[in-house]
Parts: structure tokens; sequence; C-alpha cells
């Protein structure tokens, strides 16, 4: 907290109106703010919310003539920077969740999967996704976070390192590890619940590498 | 059998998430403390374990990191690849501390005494380094194979007890007489790393070619060292490897260079211990023995060091070093070329010297053969109880 305190001061003078403070803050953490803006979004459209997050920390006056500035909600935990971004990164994630919520969903039915030549693959798809989501509910927290940062957000290796507070190579190294587990997982529910054959749990595996799936469909809602 | 595939992947961890915007989702304060690295190890672990299994604190933590300013280069000798530089380096450190402490030239020069004329020919100072093997140098190299059985021998017991403790305790002396004498504690110190190095047992490879020794650079003026002289031990004993290592080095083996690439941290600590012990000369009788405190004498003790008695060496310099091949024998040497040997353990006389050079180190098997090691690395010998000094040799 201590080591915040001019943050804070700063913080405190811009709620209350003070102009020079205000015009410091502007001279000081504009930039900052754009750049994280155009990190976020490339094409500049993050910057909008950057503008309008400087009305907020302005402040509107309420009813009764008090400013309502969003510095009030700044405590000192970090840097002032660092809380700018994160106040930016929320609203940033909230109206790009909002929009998506939004989106309709298409007209048309996806296309079916082609005749499959194998009987058995829909069950294999099947097995392969039950076994996975156990796999996957078996990891640790820390794990699960860490594939859900390279494979879900699509961080890159460095970035999911800097999520887990670890080198690159580190985060590389554990995310080959946790799918190694997750496979050897997978295969042991296969052989030992299902009770598959090595042949067959290899035909699971080409099931699930051929099959479009579902996610397909997500994905191109999401993305 | 093939891997899971990343969008099967994908899709089961995005379906094993929930949609966010519950209460327990990071709050901003949170979120920036995160970034910042402030948090506790506890709400850190709680911050993971919700963003593992919530959609938008997942892409709140994503956000984050793809607005953090770049992380800085980190240089390549501080790249974890290089971490096991750390240990290797102490490791080395302690292989040649190891080696200053258990090995001697001394020893060396004490066990080949028996010939005196292979001695002679062969001063110890440089023999090991810059000449072709001889008799005496086989017969060194057999001793320090034999050294823990020779210990029990008189003439041997004396060296390593002796010698050893004594290159610390010049550099000890170096340091804690630097107040009192600027120019021998600049010899000292310019003259200890190089003790260190010398030390370093590697003999070179059979039929190399001696190496070519360049002379160390003569310690500088002392008006230039003079604010030096009120410097504490400890600086004036760290000045010491700067300077050496300024001084161009002839490496006779890949072991030598190895060691020589951490000696300036074996340097270092040895000066750090060295100035915690008292700068003493020890006779193969271990009761008996010297210490130099003042300039123009000297303690003598004949009981291990619990009670000193003072002696007067007749000259008025502080001594920097000292040889005591027997009980009664002792020599000391210091700035200006001075040399002063004690036949009967009580007085003392001084030897005449060719030079007034500072003398930073002698090793002596008897009152008659003596090797002095001067400020700028040449090395005399005397056989005639320093009547007449010959050149033996430059040392590195």
């Amino acid at each position: 907290m201590g080591a915040h305190a001019a943050d804070l001061e700063l913080a405190r003078l811009c709620a209350e109106g003070d102009e020079h403070a205000w015009e410091r803050f502007v001279r000081d953490y504009r930039p900052l703010l754009y750049r994280a803006a155009d990190a976020l979004d490339r094409t500049q459209g993050a910057r909008e919310l950057a503008d309008s997050l400087y009305a907020d920390l302005y402040g509107l006056k309420s009813g009764d003539g008090e400013r309502q500035s969003l510095f009030r909600y700044y405590q000192g935990r970090s840097s002032l920077a660092t809380w700018l971004r994160a106040v930016l990164a929320q609203r940033y994630v909230d109206r790009l969740r909002g929009q998506r919520n939004a989106e309709p969903l298409p007209d048309e039915e996806p296309p079916a999967p082609s005749e499959s030549p194998d009987p058995d693959r829909a069950r294999y798809v099947g097995l392969v996704h039950r076994a996975l989501a156990c796999a996957v509910a078996m990891l640790t927290a820390r794990d699960r976070l860490r594939l859900g940062c390279y494979y879900v957000q699509e961080l890159t290796l460095a970035e999911t390192g800097r999520i887990m507070k670890e080198s690159e190579a580190t985060a590389s190294r554990q995310l080959a590890r946790t799918r190694v587990a997750i496979r050897r997982e997978i295969e042991r529910q296969l052989r030992h619940e299902a009770r598959l054959s090595d042949e067959q749990i290899a035909a699971c595996f080409a099931s699930v590498a051929d099959d479009p799936g579902p996610l397909d469909l997500k994905q191109v809602i999401y993305e | 059998m093939s891997d899971v595939p990343p969008r099967l992947l994908r899709e089961t961890l995005r379906g094993a998430m929930t949609p966010g915007s519950a209460p327990s989702c990071l709050d901003t304060e949170t979120l920036a403390a995160w970034s910042d690295g402030t948090l506790s190890a506890r709400e850190r672990t709680a911050v993971e374990s919700h963003a593992a299994d919530c959609a938008r604190c997942q892409a709140l933590l994503a956000a984050m990191t793809r607005t953090m300013p770049p992380a800085p280069q980190r240089t390549w000798w501080r790249s974890s690849a290089f971490n096991w530089l750390v240990p290797l380096a102490v490791a080395a450190t302690a292989v040649v501390v190891w080696i200053n402490v258990d090995t001697s030239r001394s020893e060396r020069f004490a066990a080949a005494q028996p010939a005196p004329a292979a001695a002679a020919a062969t001063p110890p100072d440089s023999a090991p380094a810059a000449t072709a093997p001889t008799a005496a140098t086989d017969r060194l190299a057999s001793t320090d194979a034999k050294r823990e059985s020779d210990q029990s021998s008189p003439a041997s017991a004396v060296a390593p007890r002796r010698a050893l403790p004594a290159a610390g305790e010049r550099r000890d002396a170096g340091g804690s007489r630097a107040r009192q004498f600027d120019a021998t504690a600049r010899a000292e110190a310019d003259a200890a790393p190089k003790e260190l190095r010398e030390t370093v047992p590697v003999s070179p490879p059979a039929g190399s070619p001696p190496a070519v020794a360049a002379p160390a650079q003569p310690a500088p003026p002392p008006p230039a060292e003079a604010p030096r002289a009120d410097a504490s031990p400890q600086a004036a004993a760290g000045a010491a490897p700067q300077a050496n290592i300024a001084a161009p080095l002839a490496l006779r083996a890949p072991a030598r260079a190895m060691l020589d690439a951490s000696a300036s941290t074996a340097r270092g600590q040895a000066f750090g211990k060295a100035a915690a012990v008292p700068f003493q000369i020890v006779s193969p009788d271990p009761n008996v023995r010297w210490r130099i405190v003042t300039a123009g004498s000297v303690d003598r003790s004949v009981d291990g060091g619990t009670t000193w008695q003072t002696q007067s060496t007749g000259v008025p310099v502080l001594l920097a070093a000292g040889a005591a091949p027997s009980p009664a024998i002792c020599w000391l040497v210091g700035s200006g070329g001075t040399i002063v040997l004690s036949r009967d353990g009580r007085s003392w006389q001084r030897v005449a010297f060719r030079e007034e050079i500072d003398l930073i180190s002698i090793r002596a098997s008897d009152a008659v053969n003596a090797a002095v090691t001067a400020a700028d690395g040449r090395t005399f010998a005397t056989g005639d109880g320093g009547k007449t000094w010959r050149p033996a040799g430059i040392r590195q």
C-alpha cells in the first residue's frame, strides 16, 4: 500500500476535481491507456473504451452535486497504471461477452457429418468426450488454468507463462506434461472402464481426430 | 497413439467452465493486484483456482496479460540456462580454496631439500611452472603423492602447517598493515592473488614447451596509492584482484584456466578469510611461531601462541612474510629488499639483498637455502645464507 502512496494521492486529488492533478493524470496515463487498448484490439476498437473511461474517472456529478469518480475505487493494492489496465480489461471483456451473447445463432443447421463407414464411430467419439471431460476434471486448477489460457484464450506460450508466473519454456513443458497426463487418463478409462482393446482405443482417437464435432460450430460463433 | 486434438481439448475446457459474472469473480482491485504480483500466496492460489473454471475471469487474466508492457529482455548470462554457473562457480571456488589450503609450494621445496644441488639448480618458485621436469621436480611429484604419509616426517611436517597459512597470512597482513605501511600492503595486495594462482598444483603437459611467463606489472609508485593506505583492510585486499586481472596470465593447462576463471571469487573469499587470521609464521614445531605485528619487531611464542615475547628485528620496516624451516630459524622479508634472519630464534640479523625492491614472500629449507619473491614477480635464490642471491625466474 505504501508503495503506491503517490498514486493514491493522485487518485484522491483527481477524484476531488483538482484540475492540476487531472492534467497530470491525463498527460501521464493517456498513452498508457491507449497502448493497453491497442493491445486488446489491434483495430483500435478498444480506444473508445479508453476514452469513455475518462468520463467515469473524471466523475459525474450526482443529484446532490457531489462528484462520483471512478477513482474512489482505487485502493492502492496495485499501481495506478495496473489498476487502469484492469478497469479497461474488465470493460473490454464484458463488452465482448455482451456482444457474443447478443449475436443470433445461425439459422442454418450445421452440415451433417458424412456417413461414417465405421458403425462404432459415434460411440467412440462419445467415449472419448466423456473420458476427456473426466481427465480434465481430474487436473489441478493450475493445470486447467494453463490449458485454458493456451487453448481457450489462445495466448502465446510467453503470455501463458506470464499468467502462471513461469517462464515460456516451463509453460511449454507443463502443457506437454498435462497433455500426456490427459491422454494417459483417457486411455486408462477407455481400457479399464469401457473395456476397449488397444485397437479400439486407437480407433477412438482416430475418430475424434477426424470428427469436426460441435466445437467447430462454437468456434464459428465465438471467433 | 495419437494425441488429443487441440480442438477437442478446447471444447472440453470451454464446456467445463462456468460463464462467470458470479459474486466470487475477480474485482478490479484483485485483478490489478494479481497483475502486479502483490497478492499473497493464498490469494493468488484462490485467483488461479477460480479463473481455472470461470470463463470471464480467465478472459480477464488473458486481457490483462495482453495489456502488460513487454517483459524486459533477460541478458543471456541471467537466463535460467546459465543458472548452473552459480553452483559451479561456488564449487570451483571451494576447490581453489581447498587446493590453496592443502597444497604448498613450501612443502615441495622442503621435501626437495635433501638434494640441495638439484634444488639449487631448479629454484622452487619457477621449477614447477617454467622449467622442464627435473629429478628434483620428479621427487616433488612423488612427494605430493605421498603427502599424507610424509606429514609424519619432521621435514615435511613443517612446511604445510607453516607455508599454507603463510599465504593467507600474507594476504591478511597485507590488509591489516595497509594503514601503517602502504608500500608493503600494496606489494602484498598485488602479489597475493598470484600466490593463489601459483599454488594451484597443475603440472604442465609432458613434452610441452615451457610456458612463456610475462612479468607482472610492478607496483605503482607509492604516492599514487597513498589514499589507499587509509582504506580498510578489506578494501585494500579487494583492490588486489583487480590489479592482477589486468596482468597477462600465462595459463599452463586447461584445468588451470578453469580454476583461474573463478580465481577472482576465490581471491575475494580468501582475502575475507585471511582478514580474520593472525599473520603468523609457524615453525615445524607448532609451539614455536612468530607473528609480525609492528614495524621493527616481531613476536615469538614457544607455547603455540598462548604467550608472546617481542623481539626487535633491527629494521624499521614492517615485514611482509616469513618462513621458519625450524624452531630456531626464521626468515622474514619486507619492503626495500629487507631480509632478516634469526638462527637462534631470538636475535635477528639483517641479510643483504641485491636490490631495494619489495619482497613479498620467502621460502626456506634452512638457514642457508632460501628463495624470495619480489613484488614484480621475480624470484631470487640463495644457497649461502643470503650472501649472494641469484635470479631464479619470474613467477606468474
